[in-house]
């Protein structure tokens, strides 16, 4: 049996409203062992993102906690999250969120030089040779098409081996023949690196291919 | 933090390039440029003012007495490393087998002078000598107006008092030439060791000692603050003393350089501030992106603080090099018109651009620190926009107060900068009312012309935080510089009239009541001139009481004899500060004087207090009637005291008389021959030496004028280019709707032309304001609006915005929609 690397319990994410206070996680408990592909479904509003950010760690449940590679991140202070973040946790956005002036390299190379990598240009490079784009390098984002963006995005989150890489919505942005790349990109590394793989996504051909599935509705996980 | 540093500084590099930072380095620089640049250039000229003013003065700082000065205070100074030197001047005459004249002698001991240069053609040469400190024992160097009288050569000798001396050269010019009693006869330079044979000084004689200090600053500072207990019956002399248009000329050029740098530093800021406010909405996203992958908040302030250092230390080091070759391409360009060299700046524009870097980095910058450390990465999963969320109020409060401690950082005055805050709070707040209330009229304005004037003036309210914003950026500039061009134009005009083509440079005294009708009519027929005639009294104060029992100290006046004069109306250049002139009733019968306001000050004396003087033996009581405030840069004969007719109709009396004489005439020669009982006095050299300080005052306000223009007409340059990106895109989505391009530059006219309108008009109003309460206040000069001035400053703002506004949307039409929209 592979170890449990995420572990969620009875999660609630209350927010302030101009209509009152509104719930938009509901006691939501799930767990995900290494290297699985999890898919998290639900319509517009559901509170998927809400539950992608808790449990990376980005953002507080008002209620429950989030136990991440055994340390219960939802006691810890911003600091503590970040410093997990930045040596097991990966992202991948829907936007790309590129930073638009810096080279394809640079943009793979900041969160290890945020890390204080030294070989930060040697592993970039070796990430970006992973997702087929080794001849890109030195392309700023907007000389890149929308599949090469993404593609950079995932070099980006993969280049320092996170133990579980986390996708908001990763072919939103694509066509469909980007998107076929994309998912067989992720698929990819979930399966030859064992990253265990959450994906946030409205893409049933996706949720289709993924270990699990968690679908919500108005917050609440649905059975 | 090291890890944060060196990210930050890779960062710095790799971003320099981008658009943001661009525009926000540009800005800084272009602020460290204006500021440096002003700075090096004013240093200069002011150093050169200063050394000018010192030449007048002969040194840096002189003690001057009519009694001997301790030797004890020039030991004190020897021992702070401080040059020092002794001059003694006298009336005396001077003898020669054919003649005699009443000469100005300056003996002077060997370090004479500390600053410029004694000029002596010396006997058998027809060189001119400069590096000639004093001549040597029994001889002396000699004007050639005495060797005239005394119809004498160099190599001959002549007789001062006791002593025969012979004249080693001929005396072409000296520094600190006096525009007092001593100057009313020509020169005679001689050996202080001569002076005991001379015994021409005897007590009672008139003499004016003077000890010549010359140092840095600080030390003479600290040398007077040392000795400034004991100095009795001593007045300090400094540079900044001078009294008159000289030391007018020196303090507000002085003042002006601030008024300029200060302005310089406000316009530029703006700018910063602009750019600042992009550049990290901007880096918002890097920020949040940073902290999604792990970066904590120590990690993300270090980043961001070595960006900033870096900015600060480049935009030092490039916008000083910039300054220094700006103001070095002016200094070349005005160097045939100062026809001298400047001497080199100091230290002191390049602290005070890099403390401009300073201030403009954390009056702009820091708070959108805070912003970015506030950032939740959160938001880059909600798709929410990346901009943060601290209110734009307060960043402006805190760099408001971070200026305004930077003001009192340079200035060291509370009142002042706290009354430009103050001034400034209020015109923004002008400006941003005015701005409100266009954009509101344009919400409710009846819309003519179409489709182009239509969406001009509704981009007006649809971007109503932003142009606001606008307005108060183009109002604040522009008010600045034309209230620099006022005051730049008053200041100017006040020095260079005050000291004009028509300036006296002849005085005539010692003439008596019986010579009047014919000395009038020689000025009338030979030189058709008709002076004024100033009666003269010699008199000296021999008592004092006072009418309500205050102490009263005359002590200083009593030892000397004093000029006094007499008025029935109040003189020119003359203005009541207490009490009132004379009536009609005062005039027959009342026994008045009136005394120059700072005299009476020092002398504790009050309105109704008593003065009794003796004239010719004869002694007689007055009483104080007003103080006046004299202008003694007019020139003319000015007086400490002015009695009534009723007090001075019977005193025994000459008239004095002051004209200009042009330099080719000969009426004056033709004069004395007549007149050879009158003196005559020609102060042309002692006014050169004015009128050149004057000269070098007025070309560097004038040319740091220049500098500020240059860097306020950036500045609304740059603050309409910061707007470029956006209305890229909106007139590419325009163009892609199927707007023409003259639709697209009809909005931009009636966008550009109402800013430009409502902020012009604004600045106009308030720059006369603040004119006239700087030219009254500060430079105490009288104020009236230059309608030149005023009329190019509404013009050709109201160009600047709208020509610029233009040419920004016109470039953008170049671009291909499609490319703009692609991003």
């Amino acid at each position: 049996m592979n170890k449990t690397i995420l572990e969620v319990s009875n999660v609630t994410k209350n927010v302030s409203s101009p209509e009152g206070e509104l719930t938009i996680v509901n006691d939501i408990s799930l767990s995900l062992e290494e290297g699985v592909f999890a898919s998290i479904l639900g319509p517009s509003g559901s509170g998927k993102t809400t539950l992608l950010a808790i449990m990376a760690g980005l953002d507080l449940p008002s209620r429950g906690s989030v136990k991440l590679l055994d340390k219960e991140i939802t006691s810890l202070n911003e600091d503590k999250r970040a410093q997990i973040r930045s040596k097991d946790v990966g992202f991948v956005f829907q936007s790309f969120h590129l930073l638009p002036r810096l080279s394809a390299l640079d943009n793979v190379m900041m969160p290890l030089e945020i890390l204080g990598a030294k070989d930060a240009k040697e592993r970039a490079l070796k990430a970006l040779d992973e997702v087929g784009l080794s001849k890109r390098t030195g392309h700023v984002p907007h000389q890149l098409s929308g599949g090469e963006k993404q593609r950079v995005a995932i070099a980006r989150a993969m280049v320092k081996n996170p133990s579980i890489l986390f996708a908001d919505e990763p072919t939103g942005n694509l066509d469909q023949s980007s998107t076929d790349n994309i998912l067989e990109l992720l698929l990819g590394i979930n399966q030859q690196t064992k990253t265990t793989l959450v994906v946030v996504t409205h893409d049933q051909q996706l949720a289709a291919r993924s270990d699990m599935v968690f679908e919500l509705q108005e917050g609440k996980l649905k059975c | 933090m090291l890890n944060g540093i060196l990210f930050g500084l890779k960062k710095f590099f790799s971003e320099i390039g981008s658009g943001d930072m661009v525009i926000l380095f540009s800005s800084l620089i272009l602020s460290v440029t204006a500021i440096s640049g002003v700075g090096f250039l004013s240093d200069r000229f002011q150093r050169s003012i200063q050394e000018q003013a010192s030449i007048v003065l002969g040194a840096e700082m002189v003690f001057r007495s009519g009694a001997p000065i301790d030797d004890r205070y020039i030991e004190t100074a020897e021992l702070m490393d401080i040059k020092t030197a002794k001059t003694i001047s006298f009336l005396t005459m001077a003898l020669s087998d054919d003649g005699n004249i009443l000469s100005s002698i300056k003996a002077v001991s060997g370090t004479y002078p500390l600053v410029g240069n004694v000029e002596v053609v010396l006997e058998g040469q027809t060189k001119l000598n400069l590096g000639l400190k004093q001549p040597l024992e029994s001889t002396v160097w000699v004007e050639d107006k005495i060797l005239e009288a005394l119809n004498t050569k160099p190599g001959e000798s002549i007789t001062l008092g006791n002593k025969s001396f012979k004249v080693a050269g001929t005396l072409i010019d000296f520094p600190d030439r006096s525009t007092g009693f001593l100057s009313f006869s020509p020169t005679i330079i001689a050996n202080d060791f001569d002076l005991e044979e001379m015994g021409v000084i005897q007590a009672g004689s008139r003499v004016v000692y003077r000890q010549l200090y010359s140092a840095q600053a600080s030390q003479l500072e600290s040398f007077l603050a040392d000795v400034e207990d004991d100095l009795n019956e001593v007045r300090v002399q400094k540079v900044s003393d001078i009294e008159g248009q000289l030391g007018n000329s020196v303090n507000e050029s002085s003042q002006f350089a601030n008024l300029a740098a200060l302005f310089t530093i406000l316009i530029t800021l703006v700018s910063s501030m602009i750019a600042a406010r992009r550049y990290a909405k901007r880096h918002l996203l890097n920020t949040t992106l940073m902290k999604v992958f792990g970066a904590s908040k120590k990690f993300i302030l270090w980043s961001q603080i070595s960006q900033l250092i870096m900015l600060i230390l480049m935009a030092t080091i490039i916008g000083c090099s910039l300054g220094f070759a700006v103001q070095a391409l002016l200094e070349s360009i005005l160097s045939p018109i100062i026809n001298r060299e400047l001497p080199p700046p100091t230290a002191r524009p390049l602290w005070l651009g890099f403390l401009t870097a300073c201030c403009i980095v954390v009056a702009a910058c820091v708070p959108y620190l805070r912003v970015l450390g506030r950032v939740e990465p959160i938001r880059l999963l909600r798709k929410e926009d990346t901009q943060g969320s601290k209110s734009e109020a307060s960043i402006y409060l805190f760099s408001f107060l971070v200026f305004g401690l930077f003001l009192f950082f340079l200035f060291n005055d509370p009142a002042l900068v706290g009354s430009i805050l103050f001034a400034l709070l209020g015109l923004i707040l002008l400006l941003a009312g005015v701005g409100y209330l266009l954009i509101y009229a344009t919400k409710l304005s009846p819309v003519f012309g179409g489709y182009g004037w239509l969406m001009g003036l509704r981009n007006l309210s649809k971007r109503s935080s932003e142009n606001l914003l606008q307005v108060i950026v183009f109002g604040v500039s522009l008010t600045f510089l034309i209230v620099l061009a006022e005051t730049r134009s008053d200041l100017v005009n006040t020095w260079r009239s005050s000291l004009n083509e028509e300036t006296p440079n002849y005085f005539f005294f010692n003439i008596q009541d019986y010579q009047l009708k014919d000395v009038k009519s020689f000025f009338d027929e030979e030189m058709e001139v008709n002076p004024k005639f100033t009666p003269l009294i010699r008199g000296r104060l021999i008592g004092a009481s006072s009418a309500n029992d205050s102490p009263i100290d005359v002590g200083r006046m009593m030892q000397r004899e004093s000029n006094l004069t007499w008025f029935s109306e109040l003189p020119e250049n003359n203005s009541i500060k207490d009490g009132s002139w004379w009536d009609a009733e005062d005039d027959e019968s009342n026994a008045l004087i009136s005394v120059d306001a700072q005299a009476a000050q020092s002398m504790g004396l009050s309105i109704g207090d008593q003065l009794e003087f003796n004239v010719a033996g004869e002694n007689f009581t007055v009483t104080v009637k007003n103080f006046r405030e004299i202008a003694w840069e007019s020139f003319s004969p000015n007086f400490f005291f002015v009695l009534s007719p009723a007090a001075a109709k019977e005193l025994p009396q000459s008239y004095i008389t002051s004209l200009k004489v042009n330099d080719d005439s000969e009426a004056v020669d033709v004069f004395i021959e007549r007149f050879p009982t009158i003196t005559s006095v020609d102060l042309e050299s002692a006014l050169d030496q004015i009128r050149t300080v004057i000269d070098t005052a007025s070309t560097a306000v004038q040319y740091i004028f220049v500098l500020s223009l240059l860097a306020g007409v950036l500045t609304l340059v740059a603050s309409i280019f910061s707007t470029v990106e956006e209305r890229n895109k909106e007139n590419a989505v325009m163009k892609a709707m199927g707007a023409k391009q003259s639709d697209i530059l009809k909005i931009a006219l009636a966008e550009f032309g109402a800013l430009g309108l409502v902020a012009s008009i604004t600045a106009l109003f308030v720059a006369i304001g603040f004119s006239a309460y700087i030219s009254i206040q500060i430079f105490e000069t009288s104020y009236s609006p230059n309608s030149a001035i005023i009329s190019l400053g509404l013009l050709g703002g109201f160009l600047l915005i709208l020509l610029t506004g233009i040419f920004v949307v016109y470039r953008a039409l170049a671009v291909p929609a499609v490319q703009t929209l692609r991003g």
